[in-house]
């Protein structure tokens, strides 16, 4: 397990400096464990019915490392993807994130590891309507109250790694869902978290637009060091990720 | 479900406790030590305890890391039955008359208020120590906190721009109907500022309407799908600042109006009264020859004047009343009250020197009264006395006698209110009699004297009109067999305010005992302290409009917060924090809060200033004023704001609280 690597400053690219290393193939060569899941449950209550969405999911993402999550709908991605982003609490079990049992931490300790280790990129965009993608994008440096001027200059050179260099005055309304998405992906790794967690980021996109997010992702990841999980219901998208995970029995396995 | 702290409890019962403490050590302290009245010191102490309360409840969320609420419960209810006890044994004055302590279920209340008070107040402290992150990690920031409440609001410069000239327009059309309609009344001291400022407003005010109109004109034209929907919270946001501002702006003109009404009373009391009265607690005052200089050489005493009173009987022909009557000094009174200006006919001085009071012809009233006098149908008084000894000269003398023995008669000044009672016009013989008389044969006989009425007052006030007759000192000294005795001395000082520290420092300059003083505010208590309740019970009442606007707000967030259900768990997931989350909430309901305050601020001023310039009229026979008197105070005006700012505060904090404690996925679930 990799010591935390604690503090509040501005993050280094990649977690520790070997994570980012090209191998001979061209795929970075996985780190130490940066999110481990031990046996975490989760269950909801529906009216007096329990629903076990997780039943002992346990699994390791090393720093760096790129995977995939697969499963028919309604067996629990979401949820899982929450609990691992310390977004839900678990019923039981522990989130181990940089070695920080995630779930014992106080309100603002956790705040504090969502804005700065973890990346958003959820289904449907969930970018703020009445900001800019530019403004958009500089959130998370100003909730972690960086300077207005730095968070802005972070999210510009963000939007323009995701090619939306041209678009930063517009507001989502006047982005397309594919632009959209990307402005979501930029707005979650402005910040240079180590985790990226996205849940179905092409899910309600065109297949071709949906491709060209996933290679982005792969790109970013290659170029950034930061580890991912992407939900996805497309197969053939996650047959091209380096590690394949499904979710089986409210449990992870890994496909292959 | 946080776990109970009975360090929290310990540090809330300790800051509870203590707050309690200064509050009655500042009540004895201040009581004991100042000058101040007891109203004044009631508002110190509890204020200080309020604030006390405060600051404690900001502390204990830090020791508690939270809002600690069933800590500070705990602390308030113990502190409540401490506060019983302690009260028990202290004893307070009663707030009946009946008693002279507070019993066992006023007692109660005391406590049961303290206990709810501290709870509340230690309440809100605690909300501002969660504002600003409750001990953790301090955050005082709001950078982006307030650019997420302004875009919630809609709160664009144009938009700011638009409410802000809505509320200037308001305003300034009061103002400039105020300016209008007092020209058109025949006032013609406006300044051009003042012309330009009213029309200015009331050139808005039209503008915001043919503005409003050609808008839905041009809606009207437009196809359903071209027009701009607005969501239902930012209509709500509307209502909630316009019923800020109507709560304010109600609040702030009764208040004036009210002050006005109180001022006027106090220019009437003082106008003939003096500000304070040096007195003994015997009953020879012979030495005030002496005493007077020492009197005048205190700081700030600007007049003293010796006065003597009585009560007698004055009689004219069969026409007979009870009357005060007061020994003056003619020459010196001026310096204590307004008397010698209150002269609608006759002149004080002739009080000293009768010889000038004219015979056999009636003396005009003063020019002008007619306008000036605002009390009763002046032209039906007038004939009743002035016109009718005109006419009928014979009836003044009362008995058949000669010039010369009228011309001899000492004078005296009469109310007006007492003149028409009597039918006497200046000139006429009027009969003192006072009870205090020597025995004779047949037992007492009362002692009576016959005078010439010298002048008639008009003080404003129909008690003092009625009552109050005047004759000068010399006078009344040998009609009461006083020798060189008097009652007391008249005082005036440069501040009114400052009256009782001044009475104060005077019976200091004497070296007590057996001198005494007493001030305007304690020789008018009832009158005064009635006027102060009621507006205390019109500003508690009127409390209530702006409490419902508050109730807006509150609902207003409520709805922002489940509109906004999606966006909170988005900033939740990218690390907004709690506080952050709250302070967004808390910043868009003070800014409904703010903007309403300012706008009813502004809109109570100017409606003040409209009815001052316009004039109300008030049936001055029931009233004894002709125009509803406003007297605008900035320490209430400020007042207003503060309570009116507070309660939207409130109004925020459990929807904020509410908000903050969402969990991030509740707004993600959805879809």
């Amino acid at each position: 397990m990799a010591e935390p690597t604690g503090g509040t400053d501005v993050p280094a690219a990649t977690g520790d400096g070997a994570a980012s290393k090209p191998d001979a193939f061209g795929q970075p060569v996985p780190g130490p464990a940066l999110l481990e899941a031990r046996a975490v449950h989760k269950s909801y209550w529906m009216g007096q019915k329990e629903i076990h969405v997780l039943r002992g999911a346990s699994f390791t993402l090393r720093a760096g490392e790129m995977a995939s999550l697969v499963g028919p709908s309604g067996v629990g991605k979401s949820t899982f993807l929450h609990v691992m982003g310390t977004l839900d609490p678990p019923t039981a079990g522990q989130v181990f994130i940089d070695g920080k049992d995630a779930f014992t931490l106080g309100e603002e300790e956790l705040s504090l590891l969502r804005n700065r280790s973890i990346g958003f990129v959820f289904q449907f965009h969930y970018l703020l309507p009445e900001f800019t993608a530019l403004q958009n994008t500089a959130m998370p440096g100003l909730i972690h109250r960086l300077p207005k001027a730095e968070s802005e200059a972070r999210a510009r050179a963000m939007l323009e790694l995701v090619g939306l260099g041209h678009r930063l005055d517009h507001k989502p309304g006047e982005l397309s869902g594919g632009e959209q998405q990307r402005v979501a992906l930029a707005r979650a790794l402005v910040l240079k978290p180590r985790l990226l967690l996205a849940d179905e980021p092409t899910g309600n996109l065109d297949e071709a637009t949906g491709e060209g997010i996933h290679q982005l992702l792969v790109e970013l990841n290659q170029k950034l060091g930061i580890a991912a999980i992407v939900v996805t219901h497309n197969v053939r998208l996650a047959e091209k990720m380096p590690r394949r995970l499904q979710l089986k029995d409210g449990a992870v396995v890994d496909a292959g | 479900m946080k776990k109970f702290s009975p360090l929290a409890l310990g540090v809330a019962l300790l800051l509870f406790g203590g707050a309690f403490g200064a509050q009655l050590a500042l009540r004895t302290w201040l009581g004991a030590r100042t000058l101040f009245s007891s109203d004044a010191v009631l508002a110190l102490s509890f204020g200080a305890e309020a604030l006390l309360f405060l600051v404690s409840g900001f502390a204990i969320s830090f020791v508690g890391r939270g809002a600690a609420v069933r800590e500070q419960l705990g602390a308030s209810l113990l502190l409540g039955v401490g506060a019983f006890f302690t009260l028990r044994k202290i004893k307070p004055p009663s707030f009946s008359y009946d008693h002279f302590f507070a019993t066992d279920p006023e007692l109660v209340i005391l406590a049961a208020v303290t206990c709810l008070a501290a709870f509340l107040l230690g309440l809100w402290g605690a909300s501002c120590g969660l504002l600003v992150g409750a001990g953790r990690h301090t955050d005082l920031s709001f950078s982006y906190e307030a650019g997420i409440a302004r875009t919630h609001l809609r709160l664009t410069r144009g938009t700011l721009a638009r409410i802000v000239w809505i509320g200037l327009s308001v305003a300034g059309g009061f103002y400039g109907a105020g300016v209008v309609g007092s020209w058109l009344q025949g006032a013609r001291d406006i300044f051009l500022w003042q012309w330009a400022l009213g029309l200015g407003g009331l050139c808005s005010l039209l503008a915001l309407i043919v503005d409003r109109v050609l808008q839905r004109l041009r809606d009207g034209k437009l196809l359903p799908g071209q027009k701009k929907r607005r969501p239902a919270t930012v209509v709500m946001t509307f209502i909630s600042i316009a019923g800020v501002a109507v709560g304010v702006t109600a609040l702030t003109v009764v208040l004036a109006v009210m002050s006005g009404f109180e001022a006027d009373l106090k220019k009437k009391i003082l106008g003939t009264n003096a500000h304070a009265m040096l007195l003994k607690y015997t009953n020879d005052f012979s030495e005030w020859q002496k005493v007077l200089p020492q009197v005048t050489a205190v700081p700030g005493v600007t007049g003293a004047s010796p006065f003597i009173l009585n009560e007698v009987m004055i009689a004219h022909k069969e026409a007979l009343t009870g009357s005060e009557l007061k020994g003056i000094d003619p020459a010196t009174v001026g310096s204590v009250s307004e008397l010698p200006r209150q002269t609608i006919a006759g002149e004080l001085a002739w009080i000293a020197d009768p010889a000038k009071i004219p015979v056999g012809k009636a003396v005009s009233p003063r020019a002008g009264i007619n306008s000036e006098l605002a009390g009763p149908d002046v032209d039906q008084y007038l004939e009743d006395t002035f016109e009718r000894r005109k006419n009928h000269p014979e009836e003044g003398a009362g008995h058949a006698l000669d010039p010369d023995a009228l011309a001899k008669m000492p004078g005296i000044c009469i109310g007006k209110e007492m003149s028409h009672q009597l039918r006497v016009w200046i000139g006429d013989a009027v009969n003192i009699i006072t009870p205090l008389g020597e025995s004779g044969p047949t037992g007492i006989v009362p002692r009576s004297k016959t005078f010439r009425v010298a002048c008639i007052l008009y003080s404003g006030m129909y008690e003092y009109d009625m009552k109050f007759a005047y004759i000068s000192i010399a006078e009344a000294q040998s009609f009461f067999r006083l020798k060189d005795n008097i009652t007391g001395l008249e005082l005036k000082f440069t501040d009114v305010d400052a009256a009782r520290a001044n009475g104060r420092r005077i019976v200091a300059a004497l070296k007590g005992f057996p001198y005494r003083a007493k001030d305007w505010s304690e020789l008018n208590r009832n009158l005064f302290s009635a006027l102060k309740l009621e507006k205390l019970a019109m500003a508690i009442i009127l409390t209530f409009i702006v409490l419902v606007a508050c109730f807006n707000i509150l609902s207003t967030l409520i709805m922002l917060v489940l509109e906004k259900t999606k966006e909170i768990s988005i900033l939740k997931s990218m690390g907004a924090r709690d506080a952050s989350i709250m302070k967004i909430f808390v910043v868009e309901g003070v800014t409904i809060g703010a903007l309403g305050t300012g706008i009813g601020l502004l809109v109570g001023l100017s409606l003040c200033s409209f009815i001052e310039r316009f004039g109300l009229r008030l049936d001055p026979d029931v009233y004894y004023i002709s125009n509803l008197p406003v007297t605008v105070e900035p320490g209430q005006f400020g007042l207003v704001a503060a309570i009116a700012l507070c309660l939207t505060y409130l109004a925020t904090l459990y929807p904020a609280i509410k908000a903050s404690h969402l969990s991030p996925v509740d707004g993600l679930r959805e879809e």
